[in-house]
């Protein structure tokens, strides 16, 4: 400890910004972890939470996914002995005329649901007792969650509109609901309707989006499903309601993976940091180490003088960064949120849960200081080895210059044959996994090779062209190949990163641009619904007459889509009459035939599928599709894949008067609408809004519309993956920065050389110039080299073990640019954060000491 | 022993005799109630717990034998509930089965057996209490004689056979011993004291004593809602048609 007081203490207040760096360095990894694990659990934490909230006690839930489950039911299911209540349940989002302000609505048997939610007509401090029959004889009651009437000054008699099949309609607020309720959830904006009424409101016709079974007293959960199954049939789901919240669960596994890569990414990057800055605060402090060695201090304690330096630094960076976290946090959420918007259908997105769990806290601070002492153990190690005599020579990082290189290039080329061993290795996620650690580790004993060979063609190139400076400046590059790799590893690993994310976020987005071009080629999309992710809304069965009936309106496709249970999992059913696309340019196919598909489709003969479920469910061509519907089982052949993005968990792409035949649903949400000849789309448009006469909210988007639906949702200017880049582009600058810094101290003697021979400081600065350009350069290079290989094995990796799709491979010509800017940039930056610490080092005692 | 024997054997006969009587008692009060069919118009008014006063009315008709007979209600004020119809229909053997028609949703909804211990309308009555039944669907017992409302009444415990699911564990009937009416019924849930509901104002009317009162007290909720009868009338033209589905949509 005195140690620490009188030595490392005054270093660090001498070297603030460095430490800094580090300290940022160590904040920034863990800030993002907790933001992104907090975020995601939040969203996956609060889903589950409404679900089994809006559940109440039921123990079972009847359900067909979004094609919703027949009214007759609840009267055969209330007949079983095995059943203490059945209550149908309809839930629907819908917007309100509140500005932003969407509401769960959750449609409840008023007159007879205290058996499953006790807590529906619990009076509280500020409720009101509601009479059921008043409540349903008014189809425009509605009990509003306290939390959100008191946040708008609504009160027992307060109107809203909502967003109905009919248009916007007022509904009067006729009681609050209790604390214990619904107002946990959804972020307090949910609603309670009479089940009928929002039937009707919704477009639900005859059905109901689930039933929920309470069993009665000693019946065991297995005996009452085969009891309601034996009533219900094989088209119907009877799971337990936490069943809902795991059919997400992959899908969040998949994110998290990607988001635990992009972590180890950060603690790799943490490390390489701190290791830097601990190397170069032995090198400054060698006399220090010297001196201390001289009177007696044993190696041990040496070590331990930077152990606890690399405690307090991961101290205090894994603070700030749980701050950091904390901040970022709500952003995480909304990102995480957003992300699995259609797979919650919205359920999610009021996630106000900004709470980070304990457990979090306690591993993102228990690892930023693991990396810290990890990343300080080296140096530390190297410090307390070195003898005295040795301590005083200068030029710490010119020792062991080129022993090591052969055997790193050997290990380089072994790993390097392992990740392309494991990379091939579709069957083992271990081992696909393993590689990419391994390419990780090639390309960093590859470093000090590639900058050697690197200067060797430079040094005459641009000593040529730059004079004596350029010469100066890539001699020391070779001459400390140590402290060159300490920061090319830092900058390699940015670069890498930043391609990797940059790459994948072009690879989406150019594999979305090529399925927006096919996927929707009508000139308008109307849909019941305002977000077109939403299933709250239809449109009742007689409405594409009306659209036909409009002027101007060429054609009219309907086109149903639910999601639907396929082995427990939901999977996007998309029916329409494909005999009509049969005869235009169709989707991208994977196997079969476009046309041959489509007309298969029609004739009901089989169904395509996405690539994306033929790979979940390893369907092929020819493969035998079972879908349990309410009217029977269907089997179908697969007559082909396509690249579809319309759901991550898969797509059915099957005939509508099928569907229609088996779910015996008759509704629509959504419809392809082409202009006849001489109507512009915004003619169409009008016509179509004038024709509906704000009777259904519906939304109508033209293909340009459509297309930045797609790419920018709303409120959501950059993505996850641009806030990654921006990340990283930001890191990779203060690395660079880094860099100078450590180049100045280790070198300071040498500059002062420079300037006692003669050489001016523009001289000085321009040395130090190139070698930071050249630094970043060859960074760069090799960054782009690791991120192009590392995209391949990402890309790789959604397809075949994260999603099953499969994503164009782009290479981010743009993001590459960006880097370029960033080397440039940065370059200059840090020479000129270096010159105040070039300025400090003494002539005289730079000489004296040489 | 033999002693024990002989009064435990006087107990078992005792109370055989006493459950007989009841029976017979409560038959009697079922027979002197018996008309074709009941017609009235009801004033509630349902005090809370926190002193709101709230009122409704309705009619009700009631046609048939207690244990099949078939009831329609239907709300005539306040008008945010005009028109919303609870039809009932009684048996004997099984469950009573039970209808709400809400006009302004043109729907009909089942009201199921688990949802039958529902306030109903807000007022202390709960669905349940609507369904009528014969003696044959109750087990009587503990003949007791007491005073009740300054009467001679007859104290009688009675539960509900299986086959009809009740809230209530057991109900306490007082039978006034003049009029073989009943002037005060206690029903128990969970072993607890719920309702209580005494009829009073009491009239006889086409040689029927008709309560033209009855108060209900919850006594759990703390609340308490009062049935005035308006123009009772029995045996008056009624059809079974007036007793569907459909004519739950219809207006009077």
């Amino acid at each position: 400890m005195q140690l620490l007081r009188l030595i490392s203490w005054p270093y660090a207040r001498k070297h603030l910004l460095r430490y800094a760096l580090s300290v940022v360095g160590i904040a920034l990894g863990i800030g993002i972890a907790v933001a992104l694990q907090g975020g995601t659990q939040s969203v996956l934490s609060d889903f589950r939470q409404t679900v089994a909230q809006i559940a109440g006690s039921c123990q079972l839930q009847v359900a067909a996914g979004e094609a919703g489950v027949p009214e007759a039911f609840i009267e055969k299911l209330q007949a079983l002995p095995q059943v203490r209540a059945a209550s149908p349940v309809v839930e629907a989002l819908a917007e309100t005329d509140v500005a932003g302000a969407r509401l769960l609505i959750v449609g409840l048997d008023i007159t007879g649901d205290a058996a499953m939610r006790p807590w529906l007509f619990r009076t509280g401090e500020g409720t009101a007792e509601v009479d059921p029959i008043t409540f349903i004889a008014q189809p425009d009651s509605l009990l509003m969650s306290r939390s959100f009437a008191a946040s708008r000054g609504w009160n027992i008699g307060s109107k809203l509109g909502l967003h109905t099949m009919d248009g916007v309609k007022a509904f009067t607020v006729r009681g609050l609901l209790s604390d214990e309720g619904l107002e946990k959830i959804y972020g307090g904006n949910v609603a309670v309707m009479d089940v009928y009424g929002a039937q009707r409101v919704f477009g639900r016709g005859s059905t109901v989006d689930r039933i929920e079974i309470a069993l009665t007293d000693g019946t065991a959960l297995e005996d009452g499903r085969a009891a309601i199954r034996r009533v219900v049939g094989a088209g119907y789901t009877v799971d337990p309601p936490s069943a809902r919240g795991e059919q997400f669960e992959d899908l969040v596994k998949s994110y998290e993976t990607l988001e635990a890569m992009a972590c180890l990414f950060a603690i790799a990057l943490g490390i390489c940091m701190i290791d830097a800055s601990f190397r170069l605060a032995v090198a400054q402090r060698r006399t220090e180490i010297g001196i201390l060695r001289s009177l007696g201090a044993t190696r041990g304690q040496i070590q331990s003088l930077f152990i606890w330096e690399g405690l307090i630094t991961g101290v205090l960076g894994s603070t700030l960064g749980l701050a950091l976290g904390i901040h970022l946090f709500a952003a995480g959420t909304r990102m995480a949120g957003t992300m699995f918007r259609s797979a919650f259908g919205g359920l999610a997105d009021q996630t106000q849960q900004v709470q980070v769990t304990p457990l979090v806290m306690i591993v993102a601070f228990v690892g930023g200081i693991g990396i810290s002492l990890v990343a300080s153990w080296l140096p530390a190690r190297d410090a307390a080895r070195a003898n005295p005599v040795e301590a005083f020579r200068p030029m710490y990082y010119q020792r062991s210059l080129t022993g090591w290189q052969p055997r790193a290039l050997l290990w380089s080329g072994l790993l390097a044959l392992g990740a392309l061993a494991g990379g091939t290795q579709e069957g083992s996620t271990a081992a696909f996994y393993t590689s990419m650690v391994l390419l990780f580790a090639a390309v960093v004993l590859a470093i000090p090779t590639f900058v050697l060979a690197a200067v060797h063609v430079l040094r005459p190139l641009l000593g040529r062209a730059l004079g004596l400076e350029a010469t100066l400046a890539l001699d020391s590059l070779a001459a400390t190949p140590r402290r060159t790799v300490a920061t090319m590893i830092v900058l390699v690993l940015i670069f890498g990163q930043a391609v990797t994310v940059a790459g994948t976020n072009q690879s989406i987005h150019q594999t979305l641009e090529i399925w927006v071009d096919r996927a929707f080629q009508a000139d308008l999309l109307l849909s019941a619904s305002a977000n077109l992710a939403s299933q709250s809304l239809r449109f009742p069965p007689h409405f594409e007459d009306t659209l036909r009936a409009i002027p101007g309106v060429a054609a009219v496709q309907p086109v149903r889509s639910v999601h639907v249970p396929l082995h427990g999992t939901p999977v996007l059913i998309i029916a329409a009459d494909y005999a009509v696309f049969a005869g235009k340019r169709g989707q991208r196919v994977i196997a079969g035939n476009w046309r041959e598909m489509c007309l298969k489709t029609a004739r009901e003969e089989g169904v395509f599928i996405s690539e994306a479920l033929a790979r979940l469910e390893r369907l092929k061509r020819g493969s035998q599709v079972e879908l349990n519907a309410p009217g029977g089982t269907l089997r179908l052949p697969v007559v082909g894949i396509v690249n579809d993005h319309s759901d991550k968990r898969g797509v059915v792409f099957l005939s509508l008067p099928l569907y229609r035949r088996y779910w015996n649903d008759q509704t629509t949400d959504k419809f392809r609408i082409d202009a006849a000849s001489g109507v512009t789309v915004e003619q169409l448009r009008a016509r179509i809004r004038e024709a509906l006469a704000d009777r259904y909210p519906a939304s109508m988007m033209s293909k340009q519309q459509m297309h930045d639906y797609v790419f920018h949702p709303r409120g959501d200017r950059l993505g996850p993956l641009e806030y990654q880049l921006l990340i990283c582009l930001a890191v990779a600058a203060l690395a660079l920065m880094n860099m100078a810094l450590i180049s100045v101290a280790d070198r300071g003697r040498e500059f002062a050389v420079l300037r006692a021979i003669g050489a001016f400081r523009g001289q000085v600065r321009k040395t130090l110039l190139v070698e930071m350009l050249a630094t970043g350069g060859l960074s760069l290079l090799l960054g782009l080299a690791l991120g192009a290989a590392l995209l391949l094995y990402l890309l790789a990796a959604v397809h075949r073990y994260l999603t099953g799709v499969n994503l164009e491979y782009a290479f981010p010509w743009n993001a590459v640019l960006w880097l370029v800017c960033v080397a440039l940039v940065a370059g200059p930056a840090a020479v000129l954060a270096a010159v105040p610490a070039m300025r400090r080092v003494s002539l005289s005692v730079a000489l004296d000491s040489e | 022993m033999t002693g024990k024997a002989v009064a435990l054997a006087l107990s078992l006969t005792a109370s055989i005799f006493a459950a007989q009587t009841a029976t017979q008692i409560m038959e009697e009060v079922h027979r002197r109630a018996h008309s074709d069919n009941f017609r009235y118009e009801g004033r509630i008014t349902t005090r809370k717990a926190n002193g709101a006063k709230d009122q409704k009315s309705w009619r009700c008709e009631r046609l048939g034998e207690a244990g099949s007979s078939k009831m329609m209600l239907r709300f005539l004020d306040p008008a945010d509930i005009r028109g919303v119809s609870l039809l009932v229909w009684n048996h004997s053997q099984k469950p009573s089965e039970m209808w709400l028609y809400t006009p302004a949703l043109a729907r009909t909804r089942r009201i199921a057996q688990q949802d039958r211990s529902s306030r109903f309308a807000g007022t202390d009555f709960s669905f349940e209490d609507f369904e009528e039944s014969d003696t044959s669907s109750w087990e009587y017992s503990e003949l007791q004689e007491e005073q009740e409302a300054g009467e001679a009444c007859w104290h009688i415990a009675a539960r509900r056979s299986t086959n009809h699911p009740s809230q209530y564990d057991r109900e306490w009937i007082w039978v006034s011993k003049e009029k073989m009416t009943p002037l005060r019924i206690d029903k128990f849930r969970g072993g607890k004291l719920a309702r209580r509901l005494t009829m009073q104002s009491l009239e006889l009317r086409q040689g029927i004593w008709t309560p033209m009162r009855v108060d209900v007290v919850d006594l759990l909720g703390n609340s308490s809602t009062t049935l005035e009868l308006v123009d009772a009338r029995y045996n008056q033209r009624m059809s079974e048609s007036q007793f569907t589905l459909e004519a739950a949509k219809g207006t009077w």
